[in-house]
Order: C-alpha cells, then sequence, then structure tokens
C-alpha cells in the first residue's frame, strides 16, 4: 500500500513540476557583465587601437545574446546599438538578453584629435540605464563615438563642454553610426581602380622629361650624373653595366636602355630621397644580404608597436629604397635580389609598374619583393618571384595590388595594419603559406578577381568589412578563410582544393554567397565558432553535391559533406532520420557547434564561366599564363 | 469500496502489468538508445537543452505515438483479455476506465520519461559551452525548457494512449486490435498533417488560420507547442502554432477517446456504427424506391 502511495506521489510531483515549469519564466536570470578581455571582442582595427595608446580609451559595450553561449565586447557604443538592431545577427544568435555599457570615467576630456582621455573604468551599466552623449567632439581613430554615463547630470556637463546631447539607449537611432561591411569594400573597387589610374597617369608624366644627361658621353659614371644632372630632366644610360650604389636626392628620370645597375653586394644600390624621381628600363643587381638595419635608431619616434615592424622590415637592403618622398615610378625594370626588392618608407603615390622581382629560392633565406612602409602604394602588372613575400604591407592603408603575379615564397603579398587595400586580378601561385594573408584586424580590404593556385592556403583573413570576391581558387589545402568578420565572400569559384573554406571565426556575422564550390575533398571545415548559415535574403552557394537537391544543404555536415564523393550518401541522407535530424538543424544556430548550413544553395553555378577557368586549372587543362593580367 | 479505491486498484493493477512485462523496460532501453544516437550524430547535447530538444523532436513524433499504441492496443483486450472480468469489478466503468488509462499513462511516462530524463541529465554534464579564453553564459537555455519539452511529450503520449485505447475498445480480436492501434499510429504520425498539408494545397485553409487548423493534429499541436514554448524561447519569434487552439485540440482528442472508451467499453464492438451504416442503407433503398 505505502508503495502505491509513493508512486501516487511521485505522479503528482512530476505533474506538477511539468505543469510549473510552464509558469516559471526561463529567462529570469540577467547574464552578469564579464570583463572585457574575456568578451568575443569586435570594433576598431588593431593599429586603431594601437593609436589610442594607454592613456586614452574607446567607450565600450556587451552583449548577451540568448543563443550565443559567450558575452560579445563591443569597442564602440553605437557599434553594439547596430549589432543589437542587425537581423542578421539575429537571425545567426538570438535577440540580446542584457547589454550593457562601460561608463566613462567621471574626470574624462577630450584631447585634441577627440580622442576621450582617461581610462578604462570598468563599471558597466545595463544600456537602459544609460546616459548617452551623442554628436560631441569625441571619437576614436574608428570615428565619431558616443560617451556613456551612469549620472544623468555629468552627462549634460560633458555635452555642455564638448558639445553634442544626452539620449536614452531607446534612442540608439540617433547614435551615428557609418555602417560598413563587406559590401562597402567591393563597392569601393571600381572606384579604387580610377583613383590607382589617375595616380599612375601622374606619375607617367615624369616619363617626359628632357634627356639632360648621358652616361658615358656626358658624365662617365651614374653617380658623377646624377652629381651634375639638372632637376626635371632625363639621365639616359645606353646598354650597359653601370656601377652602384647611388643616392637620387633631385628630381630626375633614370631611363635605362638595356642598361643594367650593379651594387657592390653590400647595401641598397639605389636610394631615393627626392621626390619626383622616376626610374626606369633597368636591371637592378648586386643588392646586399643585410635583412636589417645597421643602425636601430632609425624611426625611433614612432611608438614601439610600429617602430619594431618597421624595423623589422623597413631597412632590409633593397635595390631601391624611398624615404618619404612623393611621387616615385619605378617601371619596366627588373630586380634580382638576396633581400629586399623596393622599400617605400612614408612615400606618397609611388607606382611600381611592370617590375620583375627575382628574389631568393628559399624563402626563409630572402626578403620582400615590395615593402611598403606607410606607403599608399600602387603595385601592379609585376610579377614577383621567390623572395619571401611579394609585397609586404605595414600601414600603408589605400594601397593597391593589382595585375600582378606572385610566384613562390611565403605569401603573395602580406597586409599588416593595413585597411581598405585593394588586391584585385593577381595572380598567386606556389606560396608556402598563403597567395594573400590579413593579418593584424584591419579593416575594409577588397580581394577581387584574384587567380590563386596551387598554395598552401588561397586567401587568409582577420579583421572585418573585408570583400573577398570573384576570385578563383584552385588546389590549395585550403581555400579561403573566412575569418574577417561582418564580411562578404561572394561570387569565387572554389575548385579542387582539400579543404575549399575554412569557418573560423568565433562570432560570424559574414554574408558568404554566390560561390561555386566544386570538387573539393572537403567543401568546408568549420573549426570554432557557432553554426553559421551561408545564404542570405535567399540566395545561397553553389555546391557539388548539393545540386538538384532541393533543400538546405549542410556542406560540414558528415552525410551532406560527402554527397558529391559518393551516389551512395544521397540514400543515406534521404533516410528518415538523417532528414529528421537535419531539418530542424537551423533553429537556435547559435547553440550549435562549428557548423555550416546553406539554407538555399543553388542548382546551378553562379558563375559558369568562372568555374569553367577554374576546373580548367585544376584539371591541367590550362596555364596560370593564360588567366593572369600579368 | 469507494470510487477512488477502486481506481487505485485498477490503476495499480496496470502499473503492476506494465512493470512486470520486461519488454517495455527492453521497449525504454531502445529509446534510450536511438535517443543517444539521435544525439550523438544530431550534435544537439553539446548545445545544451534547446538544442537537444530540437534534435529529438521529430524522433518522437513517430516514438511517442509507437509506445503509446504499444501500450494502449490490448488495453481491453489480450493483457486484459477478457473484458467482462474487468467489467465485473465493483466499480463504476469511469473509475474502471480512469484506473485503466492512468495506469498506463504512468507506464507510459516511465518509459518515455526515463530515456529522456537521462539525456536531460545528460546535458546538465555536458552540454553549453565551456571557455577558458570567453566568459560564457547559458543564453536563453535553462533546463526548465527541458522540463516543457518533457512535459509536452508526456502530454502528447497521453493523448495517443487514449486514442489507441479508443480503437481497443471498438474491436473485439486482438488481431484487430492491433489492425486498429496501427490505424491510430497511422492517423496521428500522418494523416492530420496530410489533410492540414491537402487543404493548404487546396486553398481550403487560409494561412491566417493555419496556426489554429493544426491544433486539431495532435503530433502538429505537439510539434508546435515545442517550437513555441520551447524553441521559441530562444528565438524570440513566436506564432509557430496557435497555442490555445493546440492546448484545446489535444484536449479534445483526449477526453473524446476517454469518452469512447467510457461509451464503448460494455457495447457489442461497432453495434452502432453497423446498426446506423443498416439504418442508412435502409433510407436510401427506401428513397430510391420512391
Amino acid at each position: 500500500m505505502s508503495l502505491r502511495v509513493a508512486v501516487a506521489v511521485i505522479c503528482c510531483l512530476f505533474v506538477l513540476v511539468g505543469a510549473a515549469s510552464f509558469v516559471v519564466a526561463p529567462e529570469a536570470s540577467e547574464p552578469e557583465p564579464a570583463p572585457f578581455d574575456r568578451t568575443v571582442a569586435m570594433g576598431m582595427t588593431l593599429e586603431e587601437q594601437r593609436m589610442l595608446g594607454a592613456d586614452r580609451f574607446a567607450p565600450r559595450a556587451q552583449v548577451a545574446y540568448s543563443q550565443f553561449p559567450y558575452v560579445v565586447g563591443y569597442r564602440g557604443i553605437g557599434l553594439a546599438a547596430s549589432a543589437v538592431d542587425d537581423p542578421l545577427v539575429e537571425q545567426q544568435f538570438g535577440y540580446p538578453q542584457s547589454v550593457y555599457v562601460e561608463a566613462a570615467p567621471s574626470d574624462v576630456s577630450l584631447d585634441g584629435s577627440g580622442y576621450p582621455v582617461g581610462g578604462y573604468t570598468d563599471e558597466w551599466i545595463p544600456a537602459d540605464d544609460a546616459h548617452v552623449v551623442v554628436d560631441s567632439a569625441a571619437r576614436t581613430p574608428s570615428g565619431p563615438t558616443q560617451l556613456a554615463f551612469a549620472d544623468h547630470e555629468r552627462a549634460a556637463e560633458f555635452a555642455d563642454e564638448y558639445g553634442g546631447e544626452v539620449v536614452d539607449w531607446d534612442d540608439r537611432g540617433r547614435f551615428d553610426v557609418p555602417t560598413s561591411d563587406g559590401s562597402t569594400a567591393r563597392n569601393r573597387v571600381e572606384t579604387q581602380h580610377e583613383d590607382a589610374d589617375a595616380t599612375v597617369e601622374a606619375t607617367r608624366e615624369l616619363l617626359d622629361r628632357p634627356v639632360g644627361t648621358v652616361v658615358g658621353e656626358d658624365e662617365p659614371t651614374l653617380r658623377a650624373a646624377l652629381d651634375t644632372a639638372e632637376a626635371n630632366t632625363t639621365i639616359l644610360l645606353p646598354q650597359g653595366t653601370y656601377e652602384g650604389p647611388a643616392e637620387v636626392d633631385k628630381p630626375v628620370t633614370i631611363r635605362g636602355s638595356n642598361a643594367t645597375i650593379e651594387g657592390d653586394g653590400n647595401g641598397t644600390v639605389l636610394t631615393v630621397t627626392a621626390d619626383d624621381v622616376a626610374i626606369t628600363g633597368v636591371s637592378i643587381e648586386g643588392v646586399g644580404e643585410s635583412l636589417h638595419p645597421d643602425d636601430s635608431s632609425k624611426a625611433s619616434d614612432r611608438p614601439a608597436w610600429d617602430r619594431a615592424t618597421e624595423e623589422a622590415y623597413g631597412y632590409a637592403d633593397a635595390a631601391v629604397t624611398a624615404d618619404s618622398v612623393d611621387r616615385l615610378l619605378v617601371t619596366r625594370s627588373e630586380v634580382e635580389s638576396p633581400a629586399s626588392g623596393i622599400i617605400l618608407r612614408d612615400t606618397d603615390r609611388a607606382v611600381v609598374d611592370r617590375v620583375r622581382f627575382e628574389g631568393s629560392d628559399r624563402w626563409q633565406s630572402g626578403f620582400m619583393g615590395v615593402t611598403a612602409i606607410r606607403s599608399p602604394a600602387i603595385v601592379q602588372d609585376s610579377t614577383f618571384d621567390g623572395g619571401r613575400d611579394g609585397v609586404y604591407a605595414h600601414r600603408s592603408s589605400g594601397i593597391t595590388i593589382r595585375d600582378n603575379n606572385f610566384i613562390g615564397g611565403r605569401f603573395g603579398t602580406h597586409f599588416m595594419y593595413t585597411s581598405e587595400a585593394l588586391f584585385a586580378d593577381n595572380c598567386a601561385t606556389g606560396q608556402a603559406l598563403s597567395g594573400v594573408v590579413i593579418m593584424t584586424s584591419p579593416s575594409g580590404i577588397a580581394i577581387a578577381e584574384n587567380v590563386i593556385t596551387d598554395t598552401k592556403q588561397g586567401i587568409l583573413t582577420s579583421g572585418s568589412d573585408v570583400y573577398v570576391g570573384e576570385n578563383v581558387i584552385v588546389g590549395t589545402e585550403q581555400g579561403i578563410s573566412t575569418s574577417a568578420r561582418n564580411s562578404l565572400y561572394a561570387d569565387n569559384a572554389v575548385v579542387g582544393n582539400t579543404v575549399g573554406f575554412r569557418a573560423s571565426s568565433i562570432f560570424p556575422t559574414s554574408v558568404v554567397v554566390g560561390n561555386d564550390v566544386v570538387d573539393n575533398d572537403q567543401h568546408v571545415r568549420a573549426t570554432s565558432g557557432p553554426l553559421r548559415v551561408w545564404s542570405n535574403d535567399g540566395r545561397g552557394n553553389y555546391w557539388d553535391g548539393a545540386a538538384g537537391l532541393d533543400r538546405r544543404y549542410s556542406p560540414t555536415d558528415p552525410v551532406d559533406g560527402r554527397l558529391h564523393r559518393t551516389g551512395a550518401a544521397r540514400t543515406l541522407s534521404d533516410a528518415p532520420i538523417v532528414r529528421g535530424l537535419r531539418t530542424l538543424r537551423g533553429e537556435a544556430p547559435g547553440m550549435r557547434g562549428e557548423s555550416v548550413i546553406d539554407a538555399h544553395p543553388r542548382s546551378t553555378p553562379a558563375n559558369a564561366t568562372r568555374l569553367e577557368t577554374a576546373q580548367a586549372l585544376a584539371d591541367g587543362d590550362a596555364t596560370l599564363q593564360g588567366g593572369c593580367g600579368a | 469500496m469507494s470510487r477512488f479505491q477502486g481506481f487505485g486498484a485498477v490503476a495499480w493493477r496496470e502499473v503492476r502489468t506494465v512493470v512486470r512485462t520486461r519488454s517495455y523496460l527492453l521497449l525504454s532501453v531502445g529509446l534510450l538508445a536511438v535517443f543517444a544516437g539521435t544525439l550523438r550524430a544530431g550534435g544537439g547535447i553539446e548545445g545544451g537543452y534547446i538544442p537537444t530538444a530540437v534534435d529529438l523532436l521529430l524522433p518522437l513524433e513517430l516514438l511517442v505515438p509507437l509506445v503509446a499504441v504499444a501500450l494502449g492496443y490490448r488495453a481491453f483486450g489480450g493483457e486484459n483479455d477478457d473484458r467482462p472480468v474487468l467489467l465485473s469489478y465493483p466499480v463504476s466503468k469511469g473509475s474502471l476506465v480512469a484506473g485503466v488509462y492512468v495506469g498506463r499513462l504512468i507506464g507510459l511516462a516511465g518509459i518515455i520519461g526515463g530515456p529522456l530524463l537521462a539525456v536531460g541529465a545528460a546535458v546538465s554534464r555536458i552540454g553549453g559551452a565551456e571557455s577558458r579564453v570567453f566568459a560564457t553564459h547559458q543564453g536563453a537555455d535553462s533546463p526548465v525548457l527541458f522540463v516543457r519539452f518533457l512535459a509536452l511529450t508526456v502530454c502528447f503520449g497521453a493523448v495517443v494512449l487514449a486514442m489507441a485505447m479508443a480503437a481497443s475498445v471498438l474491436v473485439r480480436t486482438s488481431r484487430a486490435a492491433l489492425a486498429a492501434g496501427l490505424a491510430v499510429l497511422v492517423v496521428v504520425v500522418a494523416g492530420g498533417d496530410l489533410l492540414a498539408f491537402l487543404g493548404l494545397t487546396a486553398d481550403a485553409i487560409g494561412e491566417d488560420v493555419l496556426g489554429t487548423v493544426l491544433g486539431a493534429s495532435p503530433n502538429s499541436a505537439y510539434r508546435g507547442l515545442v517550437l513555441e514554448s520551447v524553441v521559441g524561447v530562444a528565438t524570440d519569434q513566436g506564432g509557430a502554432i496557435d497555442v490555445s487552439a493546440a492546448v484545446a485540440g489535444l484536449a479534445g482528442w483526449l477526453v473524446v477517446s476517454l469518452g469512447a472508451v467510457v461509451v464503448g467499453i460494455d457495447r457489442e464492438p461497432f453495434a452502432g456504427i453497423r446498426t446506423g451504416i443498416g439504418e442508412l442503407t435502409g433510407r436510401v433503398a427506401g428513397a430510391l424506391d420512391r
């Protein structure tokens, strides 16, 4: 009898608990604020953060999303505000359960640049309780910013002093946030090409100068010619070999005709210290082998992080080094160097055009074809064979690298602290690590219409607002990494790679559409981070194996991921249990791990011509020479 | 013997029948294996309670009716093969039906709920993200949601159990009982959804009433309630189903089925229907004569 009572009591208890579960609100406890360095943080490039330094700060916010287990940090209150209202973010991560903003220090002031002076307070207040000053003079290196205060009076005082107005979180529509994403970078491609054309045009004028000196006739040596040449004239080098090194310290054009300038195997061959210099039609040899400055006190007025890179890469021996000049053209020339080819430091309007760089056979012993330090140069129609990196860009935002041919080496092009660069119409093949790599979390780089083959990795990204579009990636170990967030990866042909895409950002907010992904051992490898939805507005990608599937497709799924490799996978994929699991997988994607879903896989290739080109390259039916600008 | 005592005795007899039948235990273990396999393949268990519920939802839509039919189709035949013996108990028909139903429902709750509880315990141990680098939080996920899921699943089972029992009183032989049980299974698993689908195709059901109409199909009601009250908490997107219609739908099937059992338990199976058909043909014949 007592057993019977016990069973009855237990049953009643279960019924009660079951009923109570519908009464209790499960989301009663809001997540607490986390230390900022423990959040998945975004906003501001590493360069911008470095520029703020230790005694200035960027206003910060953090958001806990209903489906995402990590707290997300934002450098910029406006950035958090726009993320909270972004439907793409909601689709992936659910709604914001809690939003905190960091209160500005009570004695905050603005310096001459408008940067807030003070430290991080770690005083996190619920966004709804915050008083936010908008439209003031406050800014960070990435643009105008809003400051949050716990105290209305303090906020009003700040607004009195620095302008602006105090508003609530509910008025966040008034936070003036310049919204940007990968499509911004895409839309910039055309104008950046036009701007580059204009710069190239401006440097080409240097080739029209009258001949003032003919070496061998008027002067015995190049050095002597440089000593006596008049400004804005051309020094002509007839066929032959001329001795370097030399310093070009006046605005002249050096025009060779089958001429070789030979250094002494020690140091840099041509050092340019004057504006408006052009070098054309020469071969430069006899470059020294040193990769480092002789004198480490150079560049010492820079902050440590900037100086360290400049010293490490900006003072190697080179064929041509230019420092702090405007308008430089190096064209139709050949460079052979065990170290660097052309080094540009703080150079404006530099154009490297139709240059052939012959570097070391082993990348470990060589250096960069073009090193651009704070120099938004244009590098075009050139060939970089061997050496370490074809182009290495440090803090050279706005640099344009187009129609080049990168062969071998470590990286074809290597972006450090460089935003809004354009890397277009290049070919890269045989790099030991990557065709093109973006490091140090910059923003707004466009990588468009390149062909990358037989490298370890094709395109390796970081940062945000990147556009990776219309590229052909063939025969790599890993085609495209989608580490850059808030970016656009569109219309690429990714064919015959070991891994086509690697999905790796922890907080994926990128759009991946219109890609033709064919004949890779594994179309997508997802490492860290949650489930990503790789389709947008009804547009998806073309995956071989998924054509005609007429349902959502998951390239990371053990069954779907093999559809293009065995017909039997389709039989298994139609099993009721497999279907059942698949059907609802996209619910609450932020809670799922390490996978990718395309809700609208294409039944036909997005760009059949590009795909054919890629397949011909993959099958060996075509060579790069046919498909490259250079 | 009071009415309650009578009910209790019958219910206890049914619970003991379920407990003594080893194959039910085996069924429960089998379910656990299926759940484990499903979650292993789906990966929901690492995600937390909500992804787990999402992964299990469709298998449960099939398996819960199966278990309910297995428990219900011979409630008044087979194991209790002598219906007159049951009816000879000194209890009212209502107490008798309630007792058999509740006893079997407890069995059903144990067979399905046991493995689900084990799954819930596993989620609490290994579910959710952990990171040494990043601060983590639960998000909208909560054990409360899994309890809701469990409760909804048992309620769904309860409704199908009642339907299976109703089918079993309509037939006399155990072979016919099996067929009737399977018919319930087909109706529950496919019938309602198929009707809704056909209705949509024929434009007979408008978008505005779809959420309400789905409430009439037991498994759609169950699925809708899970999406609404468990998964919907994370997505903040409601409208998976008209909740009151779904609850009313499930309650309706339950009440009607149990009512049918009470009414039909001491009658000749199909007697009414046979009479009805006879009357109908008679009238039609008469009408044709005229």
